[in-house]
């Protein structure tokens, strides 16, 4: 009875310094998804202002089909830029990256990993993926896109690049995220056909040609950081999620060993009195 | 003089949103003064410096590291990857760039000569707009 009583007791102590790593990681999510919120939120009016002088341009000169980077190459290889986490912990998150990815690679494909969990992941398959941006996802850091974006456009010029696609988690809201794929070279032209646009006449210095050469790696810069904020935005959203719910978990379990353990303990003061009473009377 | 509203924005959100009555830059095409009713324009800005003059009448200087202005009709934009006033720039750390620039290009034989020169030139305007203003 005794012993019973101190098994118990010691899996109430690991449960109870469980509940407290999973608070406070719950506690460090929050805090971290609303600076992630907030960058998101920062990030949208730079996205929205290129996205808007692209479809200008884009609507104003029709028919600009010879320029490379809306132009379809027939040779070279696909790439992926997947976005996972770096860290566990975040219930369902990398998981459903991994679905999403596996549906669409194929053995020929390039992968540019960022997040170290998806790197781990392709190693398990043997296969081998882009390491240089791995940590881009912690860092955060634009140089690093504008880096990334100038190798892919450039390949993408010498036609050793097929078409960009992106599979990143789209925040949907605080409990809701799902792994979309995207693409980004070649520009696909309708993505811009909602924008709304001045139709008017507007000047090109030096022309359109040039502007739109510039203007296209300065785009995919942004859409790819905003993809990346976003991506860490559901991170932090399904950490929080999960780590909330592991918490809650704990809470009840908890409360069920407190029960068994007062029940024991009733248990071993009951048997002890009959035993006594027992003894007494036998006198 | 009539002023017009000029928003500069950055990966980093919205750097200022002002009225100003003259907008002044370098484009690829050369060096352009923007006033207020400018027809519409797109245009790429060079790694320059720039300056307008706000309702203060008073002339504002910034190193810009690159980017686009966009002149609507409403407002007109400058998107950038980076843009800082004279007393934003950190001079110690262009001047270290500026070095490190200088020394890739000494021994150019693994290194993107493009990007350090791009380096090279943003630390340089940066130095130049700390130092003038």
């Amino acid at each position: 009875m005794a012993s019973d009583m101190q098994s118990i007791k010691r899996r109430m102590k690991s449960v109870e310094s469980t509940k407290k790593i999973t608070k406070a990681m719950q506690l460090v999510a929050t805090s971290k998804l609303r600076k992630a919120r907030n960058q998101l939120t920062e990030l949208k009016p730079y996205y929205s202002t290129v996205q808007e002088i692209v479809a200008e341009i884009l609507s104003d000169n029709q028919g600009m089909v010879d320029n490379p980077y809306l132009k379809e190459n027939h040779d070279g290889k696909k790439v992926y830029i997947v976005v996972t986490s770096s860290l566990g912990l975040c219930g369902g998150y990398n998981a459903n990256v991994f679905k999403v990815m596996m549906e669409n690679i194929h053995a020929e494909d390039e992968v540019y990993m960022i997040g170290r969990k998806g790197a781990n992941y392709l190693n398990h398959y043997q296969i081998s993926c882009h390491l240089d941006y791995v940590d881009l996802n912690s860092t955060l850091d634009f140089k690093d896109v504008i880096r990334l974006v100038r190798e892919l456009t450039q390949r993408y010029k010498n036609h050793s690049i097929q078409s960009i696609q992106i599979i990143y988690t789209q925040f949907v809201n605080n409990l809701t995220f799902t792994p979309t794929v995207v693409d980004l070279l070649p520009i696909q032209t309708n993505l811009f056909e909602n924008t709304s646009t001045t139709k008017k006449e507007t000047l090109f210095e030096p022309d359109p040609q040039t502007v739109l050469n510039d203007l296209i790696p300065m785009y995919l810069q942004s859409v790819i950081y905003g993809y990346l904020v976003e991506s860490v935005t559901s991170e932090n959203a399904s950490r929080r999620t999960s780590m909330e719910n592991a918490t809650d978990n704990a809470e009840e379990l908890i409360e069920e060993l407190l029960l068994k353990y007062n029940q024991a303990r009733q248990t071993a003061i009951t048997n002890e009195i009959s035993e006594i009473v027992a003894g007494a009377n036998a006198q | 003089m009539k002023t017009f509203k000029l928003k500069i924005i950055t990966p980093k959100g919205v750097y200022r949103e002002t009225d100003v009555e003259i907008l002044n830059i370098r484009s690829s095409g050369g060096q352009m003064g923007i006033l207020a009713n400018h027809i519409p324009l797109v245009s790429g800005i060079e790694i320059s410096e720039m300056n307008y003059i706000d309702q203060n009448s008073q002339r504002q200087y910034f190193a810009i590291a690159g980017g686009f202005v966009y002149v609507g009709e409403q407002e007109t934009v400058i998107i950038a990857n980076a843009i800082e006033s004279p007393e934003e720039i950190d001079l110690q750390r262009a001047e270290a760039s500026k070095q490190r620039a200088q020394q890739r290009l000494k021994n150019p034989e693994d290194i993107d000569v493009l990007r350090a020169e791009i380096s090279l030139k943003k630390a340089l305007m940066r130095i130049h707009v700390k130092t003038t203003y």
